[in-house]
This record gives structure tokens, C-alpha cells and sequence, in this order.
């Protein structure tokens, strides 16, 4: 995979109020697992933005698709979002047509309910949550391993602890930013996850 | 249920994600300095609230 970090995973995730701490969740579990999430927040305006989020994407060995979200929003007209998987078909297709070894992994809150709104995925196990997000740590646990220092619960429920109750709120505070998914705000919380790995994930404290 | 992937790239520092995320120094040092007291309060509460269970223990034995 030329240029595809080994160290980066792309989150595929609603940008939405009501999973915020969702996100606060995979940023604080991937970070766990010695990866930098990354996301679509980080783009900025330029070149066709398919482009730039195929970019991204491919910068990355790692993706992580929620699905969870696809459902009729509340503004009128009611419409479903097709971002999230019609983002997971850009990786599909890619890794179909040029195998590069990136892992992709799809999650989901319920369970069946892939099968319901995407049955072209049958025969894929998406990794089920539930409805708190410290599932999603668990479901992170379940799709990742390291040989070196597996992260438990303990420290990943820590680090996602500090990215809610504390760091969210101090970096929207300096940064002016009104939620978490602007830019400048998921790029501090990323840093504020690494910090809190590095000082929580046993075996990683060092400076 | 498929079988966890490995991951086996070393752990980035803060300052190789904080040059990734694209985050100044200055304010890399800020967040550290964030993180590291909020991660010290709540090990102060996590321990000051074990010695009140088991104060709480000894009395009731």
C-alpha cells in the first residue's frame, strides 16, 4: 500500500450531535491501539472532495465504518445519509480491485440490522456495540490485537473518560470550535488521546 | 466472528501525532499539560474514593 500509514485509521462516522460521544469513543480506543484516527473533518475546500476523501482513505491501513446512523434525519425533507456507505463502498471496491492490505471493519448498534440495510454485506460479521458507546471500546478490542501491550478495558475506558468529561470541553473552550467535529478540535482530541494512551496504556509511559 | 487483526506498528509519540494532526508545539504542551493534570485529578478521586470504601469496610466488619 504505497504511502497508506500503517499507524492511521479512518473513521467513517456520523458528524452528528447525538454521537459525540460516539466519536469521543473511537478516537479514544483506536488511539489505544497506537493508531491516529483520521476523518473527513480534516479536509479542506481544493480538489473534488471525492478525491480528497479517497485521498485520506487510502493514506490510511485501517478503516473504521459505523452504519449505525443510516436513518432518516429530522430537517425536511427526511433523507437517509448515504456518506457513510457509500464511503465504505469506495473502500470495498478499492480493496477488491487492488488488494493493498487495508482492514476494514464495519460497526454497527443493533444487531440484524445490517443484514436489513445492507444485505450486500452478508457473510460480513459487523462488529455490534450496542447503545452506549463504551461498546464501541469493547467492539475495538474484538477487531484489533497487539503482541507487545494488548490495551484492556481499564485504560481504554480511562482515556475515553478524560476525551468526555475533560479534554472536549478545554479544547472547544481554546479553540472557539462550537462541537467537537470541526477540524481544529478532532486534530486536539487526537493529540489529547495520544497523551492519554501514552501516560494510561500500561508499558507505554515513558515521557 | 472474525479473528482480530494485528496491529504491529510502534506507538507514535505525542509530538509524531501532533506534527500528523498538524497542531503547533505550543499548543501541544498546552493539551499535554491538559491531559496529564485531568488524568492526576481523577487518580486522586479514584484513590480518595477506594480509602473511603475501606474505612467504610473496617467499620461495618
Amino acid at each position: 500500500m504505497p504511502g497508506a500509514k500503517r499507524d492511521s485509521a479512518f473513521l467513517n462516522i456520523p458528524y452528528d450531535r447525538d454521537y459525540e460521544n460516539h466519536f469521543l469513543a473511537y478516537i479514544a480506543g483506536v488511539a489505544a491501539f497506537g493508531l491516529d484516527p483520521r476523518a473527513t473533518l480534516e479536509l479542506t475546500s481544493g480538489e473534488r472532495r471525492l478525491d480528497r476523501i479517497f485521498k485520506l482513505i487510502s493514506a490510511c491501513k485501517y478503516s473504521f465504518h459505523d452504519l449505525s446512523f443510516v436513518k432518516l434525519d429530522r430537517k425536511s425533507p427526511a433523507t437517509p445519509r448515504f456518506n457513510m456507505p457509500f464511503e465504505l463502498g469506495l473502500v470495498v471496491g478499492w480493496q477488491n480491485a487492488v488488494p493493498s492490505g487495508h482492514d476494514w471493519f464495519v460497526f454497527e448498534s443493533s444487531r440484524h440490522r445490517l443484514q436489513k440495510s445492507l444485505s450486500d454485506l452478508n457473510g460480513t460479521d459487523p462488529f455490534v456495540y450496542g447503545p452506549d458507546p463504551n461498546g464501541i471500546l469493547r467492539e475495538i478490542r474484538n477487531a484489533l490485537a497487539r503482541h507487545d501491550l494488548q490495551p484492556t478495558a481499564a485504560p481504554m475506558g480511562d482515556i475515553f473518560e478524560n476525551l468526555k468529561e475533560d479534554a472536549a470541553s478545554w479544547i472547544l473552550k481554546k479553540t472557539g470550535a462550537s462541537s467537537v467535529f470541526e477540524a481544529r478540535a478532532f486534530a486536539e482530541l487526537v493529540v489529547a488521546a495520544r497523551r492519554s494512551a501514552q501516560v494510561l496504556v500500561p508499558g507505554l509511559r515513558k515521557s | 466472528m472474525r479473528k482480530p487483526v494485528i496491529v504491529d506498528t510502534p506507538y507514535p509519540t505525542v509530538w509524531q501525532t501532533a506534527k500528523k494532526m498538524g497542531v503547533s508545539r505550543k499548543r501541544t504542551l498546552e493539551i499535554i499539560k491538559m491531559v496529564d493534570e485531568s488524568i492526576a485529578r481523577r487518580q486522586e478521586k479514584q484513590k480518595a474514593e477506594l480509602a473511603t470504601a475501606r474505612k467504610k469496610r473496617l467499620k461495618t466488619a
